[in-house]
């Protein structure tokens, strides 16, 4: 029988006839599903083991038919445990849902007929990059899954592909053992069944390529920022990072005013652009005296790169605008990949940058984002893949502190002004709300914690106004109030969702109190190293966040890419 | 409690808000009058409940967005189901000093589509730009 490539519903794929022939002639397998080829099948893949409702209709879809095979991907071995464990656990679920299905029929799903086999399952792996499928032999036509590098898991860590066959034929074999064993108690030997593929791809796949020179770029607020970020398995290293900062500017308005960023960030973004791209010096004297770290020749022909990152969203359209227009010039010019990234997955991607971060990396990780327009929790499940469990519904945590600080005569931006203050105040003097503290889930409000702020100045007498002690203490408590709503609501996050991780990012996470009052609150789990010197936004976290999407695969057409401002995650 | 006053030309109608959550009567009569093009403008002192009463009035509206402050974005916009308007776009001039800056926003050009209705906090800000629209309708909260 010819398997010819060709998509069908819900991202089933058939793979080539060559890739399965062997396959198909040991096992007899007539009609076969291969799950998830991309990135689509691997959002079906989350499902089956993520979401009972889909789960159900994924296992309806499946059907008492059809017998579970897992392809695992993988590049270097990597995450072979994690992977396994995942295998494991949603051949767990479809098998309890196949026995609880068994024979139930679907009205999605009309198996066709074909000629029947006995109980065999197949097993299909896929080499570090290859695109085609190789499969695997003697595997898996017997029971004993057959341990040629036994010490295979040792050398996990070593780059060698070779090695990194074993230790993927290793998990394999404990992989489809556990999967004979599963479909073996319910399975009819006389009936006629279909096999369908998992895919569990490694979730830093990424296809033919080892080292990933990415260009990112960010325009979508205050800051324009340029970075060059060489991204690997093990490592990512800062070639060229510049931060453009315009709060010099803004400052003169008390904020940001849209039409000011744009216009200033097209005048820094050339620039940047020049000094990352050609070594150029720059008018600017701060740029002239740092050097760039390899990559220029001769400091006339342009860095190369593999791939251009830009921030997409949430954002100012006319700033973000600005951006994309680079990045899209660029990528017509070069040819390279451009890829659209969310503002909001860069800032936690920020967190990945710190080396120390990289072995602490475990999903899924609880992520505190707290900035000047956003304060969410977000527990992200895998790369590029989250869940936002709690936001605010008015003001985001960085904004009540720059318009409480602008209340009390503070100047823009506020935020590191009251944190100075409040080391000398007493964080008790002033009755604040904690809005929300109590409340069962996990959105945040600011705008009471605003308006009992203005009220409390207003009601003060100009005298006490001027006070330094009123100053130091209204800001110590109103550090405090905004600390404790975000430390209560993360330690809630921590008990329910049970991350193996948290993590503070964004530019709040620079504030010292918050860091130290959750590393006291989480004294039980890991809290991931702040970013230092990447909190603010910057270029370096959206090209690492652009390569996660380019390691998925994904890459926008420079044709199309648009700024999108009301982007979530 | 709270008093609202909504000035729709020579119409001026008074509403009272109970608490804080209810602001039902209010959003029901706003959802019914308003039209594609006309510009809500929201005073009230810090603290009355003008996002409140936008995040009540997009809920009417059939928003299932969350819909927080724009005061950092400066101005945000929602898919709405209505009949006549498409588009409920939220604008905060809270942070607009001159006014000239907040021409950049182009809200001229996104109102001309047809499609949409403004809802703007702090109209005391752009008070020369709101001086040149057609329809405004003024909604002032006062109380607590």
């Amino acid at each position: 029988m010819r398997v010819t490539k060709k998509r069908t519903r819900r991202g089933w794929w058939f793979p080539s006839a060559g890739a399965l022939e062997s396959v198909e002639r040991r096992a007899l397998v007539t009609g076969v599903a291969y799950v998830g080829a991309h990135h689509e099948g691997e959002r079906c893949f989350e499902s089956v083991f993520h979401d009972r409702e889909e789960n159900a209709v994924f296992a309806a879809d499946l059907h008492a038919e059809t017998l579970v095979v897992v392809e695992l991907l993988f590049e270097h071995g990597l995450a072979v445990e994690r992977t396994v464990a995942h295998a494991i656990a949603a051949l767990d679920r479809l098998a309890r849902n196949l026995e609880d299905n068994h024979r139930l029929p679907s009205p999605k799903c009309k198996p066709k007929v074909v000629p029947p086999f006995g109980r065999r399952c197949a097993v299909v792996a896929h080499d570090e990059g290859a695109t085609d499928i190789r499969p695997l032999e003697p595997f898996p036509f017997h029971r004993t899954p057959p341990c040629e590098k036994p010490d295979a898991e040792s050398r996990a860590d070593d780059e060698n592909s070779e090695c990194a066959a074993g230790n993927t034929f290793h998990a394999l074999s404990r992989c489809c053992e556990h999967t004979i064993a599963l479909i073996d108690g319910f399975v009819n030997p006389k009936r006629v069944y279909r096999i369908a593929f998992i895919v569990v791809r490694s979730s830093r796949y990424m296809p033919g390529k080892r080292r990933l020179r990415v260009l990112g770029i960010e325009t979508s607020c205050d800051e324009t920022s340029v970075a060059i970020l060489d991204v690997s398995e093990k490592s990512t290293r800062i070639v060229f990072h510049e931060i453009a900062s315009q709060i010099p500017a803004h400052q003169i308005y008390g904020g940001v005013v849209p039409e000011v960023a744009a216009r200033l960030h097209v005048k820094e973004i050339v620039e940047l652009l020049d000094l990352a791209l050609w070594g150029k010096t720059s008018p600017n004297p701060s740029f002239a005296r740092r050097g760039i770290e390899g990559g220029v020749r001769g400091g006339l022909s342009p860095v190369v790169f593999d791939a251009i990152a830009v921030t997409q969203g949430p954002g100012l359209a006319t700033a973000l605008r600005v951006g994309i227009e680079a990045g899209r010039t660029l990528a017509f010019l070069t040819g390279k990949p451009i890829v659209g990234v969310n503002h909001l997955e860069g800032h936690l991607a920020s967190a990945w940058l710190v080396p120390e971060n990289r072995k602490l990396w475990k999903f899924p990780i609880l992520f505190l984002l707290v900035s000047g327009g956003h304060t969410e929790l977000v527990l992200m499940k895998d790369f590029c893949s989250y869940r936002v469990i709690g936001r605010t519904r008015d003001d985001a945590s960085g904004e009540a502190f720059d318009k409480t600080g602008k209340l009390i005569g503070l100047s823009y931006p506020a935020g590191p002004q009251i944190a100075k203050f409040a080391e000398d105040g007493d964080s008790s003097a002033y009755d604040i709300p904690r809005p929300m503290i109590n409340d069962p889930s996990f959105d945040f409000s600011f705008s009471g914690l605003k308006s009992a702020v203005r009220r409390l100045w207003e009601e003060m007498s100009d005298k006490e106004k001027s006070k330094k002690k009123t100053r130091v203490d209204l800001c110590a408590s109103i550090q405090e109030a905004i600390v404790d709503v975000l430390v209560a609501k993360t330690v809630s996050a921590v008990k329910k969702y049970k991350p193996r991780a948290v993590a503070i990012v964004g530019g709040v996470s620079a504030n010292k109190r918050l860091q130290e009052r959750m590393r006291d609150a989480l004294e039980d789990t890991t809290l991931l190293h702040a970013a230092r010197g990447l909190h603010t936004d910057n270029a370096a976290m959206i090209a690492a966040a652009g390569a996660w999407r380019l390691m998925k695969g994904e890459k926008h057409d420079w044709k199309k890419i648009d700024a999108e401002p009301e982007l979530d995650l | 409690m709270r008093i609202v006053t909504l000035k729709h030309g020579k119409d001026c109608k008074r509403f009272r808000v109970p608490t804080e959550k209810d602001w039902g009567e209010l959003v029901e009569y706003v959802a019914e009058q308003i039209k594609p093009g006309d510009i809500l403008a929201l005073s009230g002192e810090l603290g009355a409940g003008k996002t409140t009463f936008v995040q009540s009035l997009a809920r009417e509206l059939g928003v299932k967005k969350n819909t927080p402050s724009p005061t950092f974005a400066l101005m945000r916009s929602y898919a709405v189901r209505h009949p006549s308007i498409k588009r409920l776009i939220h604008v905060d001039a809270y942070r607009i000093e001159n006014e000239r800056d907040f021409v950049a926003l182009d809200l001229d050009e996104e109102i001309a589509d047809g499609i949409s209705a403004v809802v703007i906090e702090w109209p005391e800000n752009i008070k020369k730009w709101l001086g040149r629209q057609a329809s405004v309708l003024d909604l002032s909260i006062t109380g607590f």
